[in-house]
């Protein structure tokens, strides 16, 4: 297929999945951190390569990553990204430690793939729910590097021709410095799929 | 005298003065072909090992980059007297159930393929590992430095 057939309709469907999804994930992680954290747009666009790597303004800008693989009927992936400040101050809440004083050793990395995978979990879940299609997610892998190096592999593997569809989720929690963004990306016979479920095919 | 900075499937070629650049390379592979004779280059950001017979961008995929490139060379009065260097190809995360698996590697290999088929020697090459790559090459130098977050730059 080719993505000149998605219409401004299934964009709008994608995005309101992404909204579901999000929104599950957020409650979840508020209850986790038990702290007020807010969701701050859901997108669903037809971006070029050089737009999905530079979600933080440059593919070199360094960020902390936890990725999950979509298997089961669809194919896809999932993979939350945070600033570095973003993921220090979210491992100490949860460590109970001064984000200042943070490393990135096992532990820290550790922490923050639990909360990634709390969060890609939940999104999933609600996905599944509502689409009546089961999703199995890969344990999480997690990695601190440059944006464009953890996302590449990913948007290689679900390009059509030169675009890729990226659903992708801005959070905040207040109070404690903390930006994050989900990106799911679906490869492209699963995102027919995906539409079909709900009424939308192509 | 300008800085080409190639995205993902991109291509550029540089002459004297001129710098080309691939910046936040995980499994994708930044590619240089370099005239021995003249002081020109071109640099590929390949993406996928394999173009299954797509023609959109052709420096997307390992097969069909180098012939490609070789050509736009030509188009630009190349001496023809051609040799590579290529880094990338990294595994960025450490899963044993995804497409994403070796992907790298398969595109450091396709890549060699290409090189060996046109007939190109690859004098030097920084693939594999698990960490993020930024390649630059300067054209009238012709200096390739491969830049990583906490492992410092080196050149190949």
């Amino acid at each position: 297929m080719g993505y000149e057939k998605l219409e401004a309709d299934h964009l709008d469907a994608l995005k309101e999945l992404g909204n579901i999804g999000a929104g599950n994930a957020v409650t979840a992680l508020s209850t986790f951190l038990n702290t007020e954290i807010n969701m701050e747009v859901v997108e669903a666009k037809l971006a070029t390569f050089n737009e999905a790597a530079s979600i933080f303004g440059s593919p070199e800008k360094e960020v902390a990553g936890v990725y999950l693989a979509i298997s089961g009927n669809l194919k896809g992936h999932v993979l939350y990204l945070w600033p570095i400040q973003s993921a220090k101050a979210i491992a100490g809440m949860l460590m109970g430690m001064n984000p200042d004083e943070l490393e990135f050793d096992e532990m820290t990395m550790s922490a923050i793939s639990e909360i990634g995978n709390i969060m890609s979990g939940s999104y999933i879940t609600a996905l599944s729910s509502f689409t009546g299609m089961t999703f199995e997610l890969s344990p999480p892998a997690v990695a601190v590097d440059m944006t464009g190096a953890l996302l590449d592999g990913i948007i290689s593997l679900t390009a059509v021709g030169d675009r890729v569809l990226v659903i992708q989720t801005s959070m905040v929690a207040y109070g404690i410095r903390i930006a994050g963004v989900l990106v799911v990306l679906f490869e492209p016979d699963s995102l027919l799929k995906l539409l079909e479920s709900i009424g939308m095919g192509v | 005298m300008a800085e080409y900075f190639c995205g993902m499937g991109e291509w550029a070629v540089g002459q004297a003065g001129d710098i080309l650049c691939a910046r936040g390379l995980g499994s994708c592979i930044g590619l240089v072909l370099i005239d021995n004779k003249k002081r020109m280059a071109a640099m590929a950001h390949v993406m996928l090992p394999s173009s299954n017979g797509k023609t959109d961008m052709p420096t997307k995929y390992a097969d069909t980059a180098v012939n490609f490139l070789l050509e736009q060379l030509r188009k630009n009065g190349s001496s023809m007297d051609i040799s590579s260097k290529m880094a990338g190809g990294a595994k960025m995360f450490n899963v044993s159930e995804s497409s994403l698996l070796d992907i790298g590697r398969r595109n450091a290999e396709a890549l060699e393929n290409s090189l060996k088929e046109a007939g190109i020697t690859l004098v030097s090459k920084d693939v594999g590992g698990s960490f993020a790559r930024t390649v630059t090459f300067d054209v009238m130098k012709r200096k390739f430095l491969v830049k990583t977050i906490g492992r410092g730059e080196v050149e190949i």
